[in-house]
């Protein structure tokens, strides 16, 4: 009788040992695949900011999930010749050019620079065929039980023709190419629709990207069968927080800074992170944690959204809009808005705190007429003396009304330090100067204004958000809710 | 006088005709003005807020995306509307004005109540109301025209 019972005891053991080496395997098998695209379209519209962005990327990604598979693409790639654009304030000196600079406009673009990029792993150029291409094959290469994340992080443009079709909305890749909604959507196509796949975009108007999760990105309430959802700094509408070419990491308040850092548990500087962004409290930031932390903490001129909430937005039927919006109902996004609120110095009560938004946003649009009246009036001044110094100098050095020419080179050679001498010399010089920094000023201020109103329009945003989720618990059909919960579940599921 | 009579009627049944195709498209736009007044000066003004901060393109095509949406039922509310207003005429013996009035206001004071139940908010009542306003109005419309021309009673 023993024996067979320890047969039965071995057979029961190599079954259950089987089980776990298929399931072993099986998650063995299933790999995770992190597209990172970026760059600008030309070395002039590819600044700095964006190459440390992915290199930022690519060190948290590889700290936090170093068995995942990266693929890189930047720019030019690996080839020869610049695709990164960094800028320094020029010093105000002859040695530099700044007089000269100064006199005939240049005084900003004396301080850029241009140089390959130093993104390690790079695998090709962003040129659209090659991309494509690339992106095709590895696309297909997908097995069901996979993963995919697609980072971009670069510009972006609405369609000129069709402004008001998302779907037309482009990346702008190396060599001046462009990849719209619709032609990524047929590339992803060739994505198994078993393979779970994320994205982040983070470009002007990158909303439109967020049609990626309707049946071939057309203006459908319902999801396509692929599992895919992301995240988009912007609407499909409206220009996200520049580029900068600054050196200083500090300056950055972009989407990409704020999303990683969460993800990463720590700020770009490696200083830690507040308390909540592990909003559920499960110990992992979630990718749908990560951009909620954005919207908090990110005092910057984006109102970004996730396909979560775009789903809602696109939900909502007629007859419920414009509906009950002096309230918001408590759930998380009405939450967040409190908390934004609170940081801001709002009032709680609804009425009190409307009124307080209004009275601050008409300040701040006052600000920003007065601001952009002040710049009018100083690029007329400025425009004026220029032309009115270019004529002297021209009178003494003829030369210089034609550029790229022999002549001109050789006054660079010998004459431009008695021409910058002359330049610093006219009476006028200092209030050139004074106007074209304080123009520089004002477009900061104005930056500064901009944010302040987004701040204050992320509080409503949000708001709206929480009425709209209200009405979907109340009035979403069975399919409509296992639709946004699988959209949820997408977003929330561990990088 | 015949031709005369005929030709009035041809004139009153085009009128009739328009009320009832225009009425209806009407009733969206004027309801809507009156929640995005409630919106502004008693909302969050998020209106405006989309107009300012989003794309005020964007806003255009909602709401006119939202008007079509809207048509079917509007033109659903107006013809229950001339259907319960001629149950109306029909049950009263001496044909007077009122009782079509009367299951006109009731219909629409039916529809306001109920809809605001069912959205669960106070400004919903008064959209169902606005929507009504236009059925009404074409109810009145039936029944000055009615007055007038006995081709363009519904009997």
């Amino acid at each position: 009788m023993l024996f067979p019972l320890s047969r039965a005891r071995a057979l029961w053991a190599l079954a259950v040992l089987v089980l776990c080496a298929a399931v072993a395997s099986g998650r063995a098998l299933a790999e995770e695949h992190i597209w990172i695209i970026g760059g600008g379209p030309t070395p002039e519209a590819s600044e700095r900011q964006i190459e440390l962005n992915v290199k930022w990327v690519i060190d948290t990604l590889r700290r936090v999930r170093p068995d995942a598979r990266l693929h890189v693409y930047f720019g030019k790639g690996q080839g020869a010749g610049s695709d990164v654009k960094h800028w320094q304030r020029p010093a105000e000196t002859a040695a530099a050019l700044q007089p000269l600079a100064r006199v005939f406009g240049q005084q900003m673009e004396n301080g850029n620079a241009y140089r390959p990029n130093t993104v390690p792993d790079v695998l090709g150029p962003t040129t659209k065929t090659s991309l494509v291409a690339q992106l095709g094959d590895e696309f297909s290469q997908l097995r069901p039980g996979d993963q995919a994340w697609l980072i971009f992080n670069g510009h972006g443009l609405q369609d000129a023709v069709k402004p008001g079709d998302p779907a037309a909305n482009t990346l702008r890749l190396w060599g001046n190419t462009r990849l719209s909604v619709r032609e990524l959507d047929t590339l992803m196509g060739r994505v198994d629709p078993a393979v779970r796949f994320r994205f982040i975009f983070t470009q002007c108007y990158s909303g439109g990207f967020l049609r990626l999760i309707r049946p071939q990105a057309e203006d459908r309430r319902e999801l396509a069968p692929a599992d895919r959802c992301g995240f988009a700094a912007e609407s499909a509408t409206r220009m996200s927080e520049g580029c900068s070419a600054t050196l200083k990491v500090g300056d950055y308040r972009d989407y990409t800074t704020f999303f990683f850092a969460a993800l990463g548990g720590q700020t770009r500087l490696g200083e830690a992170l507040p308390d909540g962004v592990d909003r559920n409290g499960d110990g992992v930031v979630s990718p749908l944690e990560a951009h909620r932390y954005v919207l908090k903490a990110a005092h910057n001129a984006d109102l970004p959204r996730s396909t979560s909430e775009d789903y809602l937005e696109r939900w909502q039927p007629w007859y419920l809009r414009w509906v009950e919006t002096g309230r918001s109902p408590d759930n998380s996004f009405s939450k967040l808005a409190a908390e934004i609120a609170a940081q801001l110095g709002l009032p709680t009560e609804d009425k009190a705190m409307r009124r307080e938004l209004e009275r601050r946003r008409a300040g701040l649009v006052r600000e920003s007429g007065a601001l952009l009246g002040e710049r009018d009036a100083l690029v007329a001044t400025v425009r004026s003396r220029q032309e009115q110094f270019q004529q002297q100098l021209a009178a003494r050095w003829p030369q210089l009304k034609h550029p790229f020419t022999t002549r001109y080179a050789q006054f660079l050679v010998s004459d431009s330090d008695e021409a910058q001498a002359f330049i610093v010399a006219l009476p006028a010089y200092d209030d050139l100067v004074r106007s074209q920094d304080r123009l520089d000023t004002i477009e900061l201020e104005l930056v500064r204004v901009d944010r302040d109103e987004t701040r204050l329009g992320m509080v409503l945003r949000l708001r709206r958000m929480a009425r709209l989720l209200g009405q979907f618990e109340r009035f979403a059909s069975a399919r409509e809710r296992a639709e946004y919960s699988r959209l949820q579940d997408c977003e929330s599921a561990p990088l | 006088m015949s031709r005369m009579k005929l030709y009035l009627g041809r004139i009153f049944t085009l009128r009739l005709v328009l009320a009832l195709i225009v009425v209806p498209a009407l009733a969206y736009p004027l309801f809507t003005t009156f929640l995005l007044a409630v919106d502004t000066f008693f909302g969050d003004a998020e209106a405006l807020h989309q107009f300012r901060s989003e794309s005020a393109m964007a806003l255009a095509r909602l709401l006119a995306a939202d008007w079509l949406a809207a048509l079917p039922v509007l033109y659903g509310v107006l013809g229950l509307a001339i259907v319960l207003a001629q149950v109306a005429r029909a049950c009263d013996p001496h044909q007077r004005s009122w009782p079509t009035l009367a299951a006109s206001s009731f219909l629409a004071t039916a529809i306001a109540v109920g809809g605001s139940v069912a959205l669960g908010a106070t400004p919903g009542a008064f959209a169902a109301a606005m929507a009504l306003a236009g059925a009404l109005l074409g109810g009145f419309l039936v029944l000055l025209l009615g007055r007038h021309s006995k081709q363009c009673s519904f009997r």
